[in-house]
This record gives C-alpha cells, structure tokens and sequence, in this order.
C-alpha cells in the first residue's frame, strides 16, 4: 500500500524554489529592473549584516560581549587570511574583500531559513561576483606593473619552443578563472538546496519514509550550514590568491 | 561588562589573561573531533573544485577555438586544438591546485 502511494503521489519540484518573481515591474525594453525576490532577500541580508555589524561594535568595550567577540573573529579572521595568502601589501583591499565574504556569507546563511530565498543559488549573482573580483583584480594588476603584467602568461623558464604554446594555455586558464569561481558557489548552493527539497518530498510521498527522511533533512540541514560557511570562504579565499597573482606576478 | 579605562586598568588586564587562558584551554579540548569533521568535507569540497577547473578549461579552450573557426571559417581546426590547449590548461590548474593544497595541510596539521 505505501509502495503504491510512492508511485501515485511523489511530486518532487526541487527547481521550484529557485523561481524569481516579480513584485512590480520597471521595464526598461532592454531589461525589466523590477524588484524581485531575490533583491529582496540580498537587501535582508545587507541589512542583517549592517545591523549584525552595528550592534556588535556599539559597545566596544575591551573584554567584547559576545557579539562583539563574534564580529571580531570575523573580522581578524579575514584579515590574517588576506595578510597570509596575498601578503601585507594586499590589506589595503581588505575591505572589497571583507564586503565579499559577508555578503556571501549573510546570503548563504540566510537561505538556510525555511521559506526563504537563496540569493547566492543564482548564477547571475555568483557571476557578477566573480567577473567584478576578476575585473578589478586584472585592473590592480595593470595598475601595479603596466605591461609588465603580461609577463605573468609567458613562462620565463619554459623552452624556447614551448613558450607559445604554454602562453596560450596561461591565458585559457587565466580566462577560466571566473567561470569555475563563481561556478563552485552557485552550483554548491543550488545543489545542497535542491537535494533538500527532494528529500523533503519523499517524506509527502509515504508514510512510511517520513522519519528516514526528517533525520535525512536535518543531518542534511547541518551539512548546508557547514557548505553555506565553507562556500563563503572558499570564494573568499581564491579572491585572495588571484589578488596574490596580480600583485606578486608568481 | 568591562570596567572603564583608567584605575581599573590593572585588573582588566589580569582579566584578559585569565580569559586568554581559558579561550587556549577550551581551543584545545575542541580540536580534535572538530578537525577531522571538517576534513571530510574539505576533501569532498577539493575533489568538486578540481573537476570543476579541468571541466571549464576545456569548454573555455573549446570557446575560444569555436570563435578563431568562425572569423576564419575553418569549422574543426581551431575547436579541436584550442579544446585540447584547454584540457591542458586544466591539468596545470588541477596540479597548481593539488600543490596548494599539500601545502595547506603541510600548515595546518602540527
């Protein structure tokens, strides 16, 4: 009998959740700039972190209540990771890259929020991201060396002959760069939410699957927590090695 | 919580040493089972990175390819080299990879 429920009634729309929709529209011909859903929820999370932020600083006493001392790992911990994998000269780009990680990070862990919406789960804001980091990194590194930058493709060390060749692939690689970036967040965010949903609908299908699928969403739900954190940083972190590339060249 | 600047200096400094005593003493009960936790997913995390850097070479590479077979009109040439110019390129990132992460773990484990 169960079995026969399974076949009937498994309606399983994980994409379902990622829908964008549109509260009013401002059509612009070339694109509709109307407010959706997920502005909304990218403003919930700006406006989570500036109150997160706010509230934790305005006390600032010397031994930090606990949302200070939260605030302050943050923050020392994006900082020693910048310092250490980019080295001292990148701190001056410690606040882009401090702006990225809690974005991301206030994005990530807001989808986790039953009803709510992933932000980070659409390739059009992981895109933007990474193109904005590859941009403005390519850029620094101009700024900083000039043309001296293209040495950073043409392998020195290389033979003569292969030189071309290995020039080529730096340069495919280079160009890859904001692809598998922004890439690895979105499809990890989109992923891990999708799964979820299926899940979730085994336990609409059967009665009999609906405490092996609760335990399955709740050790679920502590794995997206853990992806949601880690995502953030791993974004963050590969911003701060090809921060490393332009500024050091190798 | 904190007293304010001035006479009580002294004891807020005894204050923050008892605490960083404390904070050292729980860090270490905690890292253990924490560490090896985290490891599990870091791998599965690097071995989706990897595939993911070899996989967008090859169709960059291939992009690229398809775009030179287009100005010139030489439909197969330029994909087929420029793809094959692109799975090297995602060698070389996976093994730039594959080199950070030793290096990480050569770091992180004591």
């Amino acid at each position: 009998m169960a079995k026969e429920a399974v076949e009937g009634e498994l309606n399983i729309d994980p994409m379902h959740q990622f829908d964008i929709k549109y509260f009013f529209d401002i059509d612009l011909g070339i694109a509709n700039i109307g407010f959706t859903n997920s502005a909304l929820f990218a403003f919930i999370a700006v406006a989570a972190i500036v109150v997160f932020l706010w509230s934790a600083v305005s006390g600032h006493s010397l031994v930090p209540s606990r949302m200070q001392s939260v605030a302050e790992s943050i923050y020392e911990f994006v900082r020693n990771m910048v310092r250490d994998t980019a080295g001292d000269e990148a701190l001056k780009y410690f606040p882009y890259i401090f702006t990225v990680f809690i974005f991301i990070l206030a994005c990530n862990l807001i989808g986790m929020i039953p009803y709510s919406f992933t932000v980070t789960s659409h390739f059009a804001v992981t895109v933007f991201l990474a193109l904005s980091v590859f941009i403005s990194v390519t850029v620094i590194g101009f700024l900083k060396h000039g043309m001296h930058f293209f040495s950073f493709f043409w392998p020195a060390q290389a033979p003569a002959a292969l030189r071309p060749v290995l020039c080529i692939i730096e340069v495919i690689s280079y160009l890859a760069r904001p692809i598998s970036h922004s890439i690895r967040l979105g499809a990890n965010m989109m992923a891990g939410h999708a799964v979820l949903k299926v899940i979730g609908a085994f336990a609409g299908a059967s009665a009999l699957l609906v405490v092996p699928s609760v335990l399955g969403i709740v050790g679920l739900t502590a794995l997206e927590v853990l992806v949601a954190v880690l995502q953030a940083y791993v974004f963050t972190i590969l911003t701060c090695v090809y921060l490393n590339d332009a500024l050091n060249l190798h | 919580m904190a007293a304010p600047d001035g006479k009580a200096g002294e004891t807020d400094r005894k204050s923050l040493d008892e605490l960083g005593a404390r904070i050292d003493a729980a860090r270490q009960q905690l890292d253990g089972p924490k560490r090896e936790q985290t490891t599990k997913y870091k791998t599965l995390n690097r071995a989706w990175q990897m595939v993911v850097e070899l996989v967008v070479s090859v169709v960059v590479g291939g992009c690229i390819g398809y775009a030179l077979d287009w100005a010139f009109g030489t439909l197969p040439l330029f994909l087929v080299i420029f793809g094959g110019f692109g799975f090297a390129a995602g060698i070389k990132t996976i093994l730039a990879t594959a080199r950070g992460f030793i290096d990480e773990d050569d770091t992180a484990s004591p």
